[in-house]
């Protein structure tokens, strides 16, 4: 089980990525971050806005239910605005928001596992027969949430780590480099382990589409 | 056939996310946030005026020490005539002992290690009152300082003794028994 990582001991010698270091983005971000720590919550809930999809979007992939995902950005949000004075704005603002939601998605999967809710591991580990996906709708928009919740299920099949690795480095496009320092790992792991997830995820969706991927 | 299936990365990537529920999120994470706040306020209140409290007590404490050695310097010696007046009739007996008595006591208070420490002690056998060594010898001028009988028993005297300070007078109870 992957376990969470202070901040502080991760290498910050990484190079800022290309998105990272963008000049649209990043002089927004320090002022935000610099009225936030003089205490202005107006700025805070503008830096939620700028950030909340992209932290949605990983807390989605990494727990795979809409509500864990809620709750998971809820706690993020609170524990950046509480950690937010052992952040060095010299370092890349993104890493740090992906570690912060790493760790809180770790936390909170540990917890819900803890709980009575059966995980897609129980099911196959007991023998049981596959969870119904979400329904048919006729629509093509409900056609690809359905499609989605598949691959959702798919992503809880993979290790922790290998969803981690496919979450950041194909799903949010961070360069590999940048994914392993976030990770702790190597650059050469988040690729194989990046590659993995994604064969194993489309050998999953084959499964359960019969073959019309 | 489903294109979006060709790749599973792009269609999760593309996944549309509810604004409305990431609203109320926000929402929430603001309403900790600013229910957390006057609490943070109250503790740096209630810290400040912590701080304030100790400053005031450090700085009294400090200011009763400074008061403390004008009164102990001034303690000057009774004057001849008093002791001549009221220790002769004491019994020669009684005399030595408290005598010996006081010097005992003094000793014991403050030992052969006083350095530079004078005690500026009356009449050991006779005072009432106290008296605190002093650190040095400028005593204030005796003609300024001169104690003088306020009133006379039939064994007793009560003797007023005016110190450097203002504020402070010392009286002595002399008493013809040694007492």
């Amino acid at each position: 089980m992957a376990t969470a990582f202070p901040i502080e001991q991760l290498g910050w010698s990484v190079q800022l990525s290309e998105d990272a270091s963008r000049p649209s983005e990043q002089p927004e971000v320090a002022l935000l971050l610099a009225a936030v720590r003089a205490g202005e919550v107006e700025a805070f809930d503008k830096l939620m806005q700028l950030e909340e999809r992209r932290v949605y979007r990983t807390a989605l992939c990494l727990l795979g239910r809409p509500e864990d995902a809620e709750d998971a950005v809820q706690e993020i949000f609170l524990r950046v605005h509480r950690k937010l004075g052992s952040y060095d704005a010299s370092r890349p603002w993104r890493s740090w928001l992906y570690v912060v939601s790493l760790n809180v998605c770790r936390d909170l999967g540990r917890r819900r596992r803890l709980r009575s809710w059966i995980s897609l591991d129980a099911w196959r580990e007991s023998g049981g027969p596959e969870p119904p996906a979400a329904g048919l709708l006729p629509d093509e928009q409900a056609e690809n949430e359905r499609r989605r919740e598949i691959l959702r299920q798919g992503m809880k099949r993979l290790s922790p780590r290998e969803r981690e690795a496919l979450t950041l480095h194909a799903i949010e496009e961070v360069p590999a480099a940048e994914a392993a320092a976030i990770l702790g790992v190597a650059e050469g792991t988040v690729r194989s382990l990046a590659s993995r997830a994604r064969t194993k995820l489309t050998e999953y969706v084959e499964s359960r589409t019969g073959g019309a991927r | 056939m489903m294109p979006e299936m060709h790749d599973p990365i792009r269609l999760l990537r593309d996944a549309p996310v509810d604004a409305g529920r990431l609203a109320k999120v926000r929402g929430r994470v603001l309403s900790r946030l600013e229910r957390s706040r006057p609490w943070m306020g109250r503790w740096i209140l209630a810290g400040a005026g912590a701080l304030a409290l100790s400053f005031a007590a450090l700085w009294l404490s400090r200011t009763e020490e400074l008061r403390l050695p004008a009164v102990a310097w001034s303690a000057p010696a009774p004057p001849d005539w008093a002791n001549d007046r009221f220790l002769t009739r004491a019994p020669r007996g009684d005399q030595q002992t408290v005598s010996r008595r006081m010097k005992k006591t003094t000793e014991q208070q403050s030992p052969a290690s006083h350095g530079g420490v004078r005690i500026a002690a009356g009449p050991r056998h006779c005072c009432r009152g106290s008296v605190k060594p002093s650190l040095s010898g400028d005593a204030a001028p005796r003609s300024a300082l001169a104690p003088r009988v306020v009133s006379t028993g039939e064994d007793t005297a009560l003797l007023e003794i005016p110190t450097s300070n203002p504020d402070v007078v010392l009286y002595w109870l002399v008493d013809s028994g040694g007492d």
